[in-house]
């Protein structure tokens, strides 16, 4: 199954209703496209990037998103590359 | 308009004008031309090779009157014969009692409801009061249609979609509508056959009592109409006609010339799918058109009943001085709106069909999207358009829905138009194009 990943939901700077999905302590500052899709790749996911999307919420900027291959729930799947964006920004 | 054969006679006769020397040889090769658009766009043959064989006795036999070089005394030779063609005289619309009853018929799906919305706001134009009453039983959802049609132009509408008598409908409503100047009757377009519709005529009239019957006739169905015309001619003298859809299809104009070989005057026609895009029919004026000779008449009027509506005097002199801000674009913006699709407009000027057709769609809509970007400026910025910079942009790109891009195109335009406006008002203007500035700045 294709899921969606906007970067908003794992943006500390938003707020839950305005997209993020993950709790704070998971979040990073303004993750990118690109960031997210190296994670998903990082868990051997069939994950590809679309850069010229823009979350609806958002529309007038186009923040991209990513469609990783997965089979299991989004919630399940979001700590999991949270966790792999915020450990790459440690670095 | 009437799409190929509008395009294919304004070439011929464009090839003509072109021609240095004209004989015996070029006038047939014009007339063989027009034979073919004519055949192409389903006018009977018949009257084609009538058609065709006068222009030639005419072309060569007939003297040119003094002054008139020959070449347009051909021209205006093929202009008189297609004018002819259908019907020469037009046929205007009078209110001359109150209540002005007018029944509408047509058979399913020729556009009678639409055409009804149409003449409805046409009327109201003029200044007369409409009563518009629905007796369509068949179809509940007509009356929801004429409500989507006249809403905002202050049209009364009676319909009862629990009511399935439609005596007892146009009876009710004729006694609600008595003080309106003008009632229309929609009726209900169930009939395949001119028979069934003939008979809800009788009985309705039989009620209403109208003035005039209308017959919708839809101009895809090319000369059949002849069949329609000619039915409804013999049962009632008074009816006229609308041919309706005269936009989409090749075939308009052997639905036109069918009617007026018949004799049944033609009203009005439908040109688009427009509220605005309802014509009084004139052969003379549709024929120019046609032809590529422009209709300055019809394209004048239409300006003056737009500036009538809206005069914006002091963007005259504050254009002239030089001083054009983006508020007085905005005002012609709206008034190009208000005229109707460019594309219309455009073919009522001479040497008109320069304008491709997605040109003009394409400009249509940006008009329209410029507009809405305008509705997000500050009144400060559209006095003063100079100010909008980068974080501007931005915002009126997102309270318009637009990008950045076409907020910056925006202004490139206001810019451009601005220097060619500084032009015209040092230069004196003439020529047609000159005269309908003036009008539109007025």
């Amino acid at each position: 199954m294709n899921l969606i990943i906007w970067p908003t939901y794992l943006d500390s700077r938003k707020s839950r209703s305005e997209g993020r999905r993950v709790p704070l302590e998971y979040a990073v500052e303004s993750p990118t496209a690109s960031e997210i899709l190296r994670a998903a790749r990082k868990l051997q996911l069939e994950a590809s990037m679309e850069s010229d999307r823009a979350y609806p919420p958002s529309w007038w900027e186009s923040s991209g998103r990513v469609v990783v291959e997965y089979n299991g729930k989004k919630s399940e799947l979001l700590p999991k590359i949270a966790r792999l964006v915020r450990s790459s920004r440690k670095r | 308009m009437l799409g190929n054969l509008g395009r294919s006679l304004s070439k011929t006769m464009k090839k003509l004008a072109g021609m240095t020397i004209v004989d015996e040889e070029v006038v047939r090769e014009v007339i063989k031309d027009i034979q073919r658009a004519l055949i192409q766009s389903d006018v009977n043959i018949k009257l084609v090779f009538n058609l065709s064989k006068s222009i030639e006795e005419r072309a060569l036999n007939e003297e040119p009157p003094k002054g008139i070089t020959p070449k347009e005394h051909i021209i205006s030779i093929v202009y008189d014969e297609m004018v002819k063609l259908l019907g020469e005289k037009s046929h205007e619309l009078v209110i001359d009692d109150k209540p002005y009853r007018i029944l509408f018929l047509g058979l399913q799906g020729s556009g009678k409801t639409t055409t009804i919305g149409k003449l409805a706001r046409y009327l109201r134009k003029k200044g007369f009061t409409v009563g518009v009453v629905c007796t369509d039983t068949w179809r509940p959802a007509a009356l929801e249609q004429l409500k989507q049609y006249t809403e905002g132009q202050d049209v009364s509408i009676y319909g009862d979609p629990q009511n399935r008598d439609a005596l007892d409908l146009a009876e009710k409503g004729l006694a609600r509508f008595q003080k309106k100047d003008v009632i229309i009757f929609d009726t209900a377009g169930r009939h395949k056959e001119e028979k069934d519709l003939l008979r809800e005529m009788e009985e309705l009239s039989a009620i209403v009592e109208p003035h005039e019957a209308i017959l919708v006739i839809d101009g895809t169905i090319g000369q059949q109409a002849r069949e329609q015309a000619l039915a409804f001619r013999k049962a009632t003298d008074i009816g006229s006609i609308i041919v309706t859809k005269l936009d989409g299809s090749a075939k308009g104009g052997g639905a036109l010339s069918a009617v007026a070989e018949i004799g049944a005057p033609i009203k009005f026609i439908g040109t688009g799918e427009r509220i605005d895009d309802l014509e009084v029919f004139d052969p003379e004026r549709f024929i120019s058109r046609l032809l590529g000779m422009g209709d300055l008449r019809s394209l004048l009027e239409k300006v003056e009943e737009v500036s009538e509506e809206e005069i914006a005097e002091e963007s005259l002199d504050a254009i002239l001085s030089g001083k054009f801000t983006l508020r007085d674009m905005r005002v012609q913006f709206e008034m190009m709106g208000k005229m109707g699709p460019l594309q219309q407009v455009m073919s009522m000027l001479p040497g008109a069909g320069k304008l491709p057709k997605d040109a003009s769609r394409m400009t249509e809509e940006t008009i329209r999207k410029y507009l809405i970007i305008m509705d997000s400026m500050t009144e400060e910025e559209l006095e003063k358009p100079d100010i909008i910079k980068h974080s501007r942009i931005r915002r009126i790109a997102r309270g318009s829905g637009t990008r950045n891009e076409d907020v910056k195109e925006l202004l490139k335009y206001y810019r451009v138009t601005k220097k060619a406006m500084k032009g015209l008002g040092r230069r004196k203007m003439g020529g047609p194009m000159g005269q309908l500035m003036r009008q539109f700045m007025r």
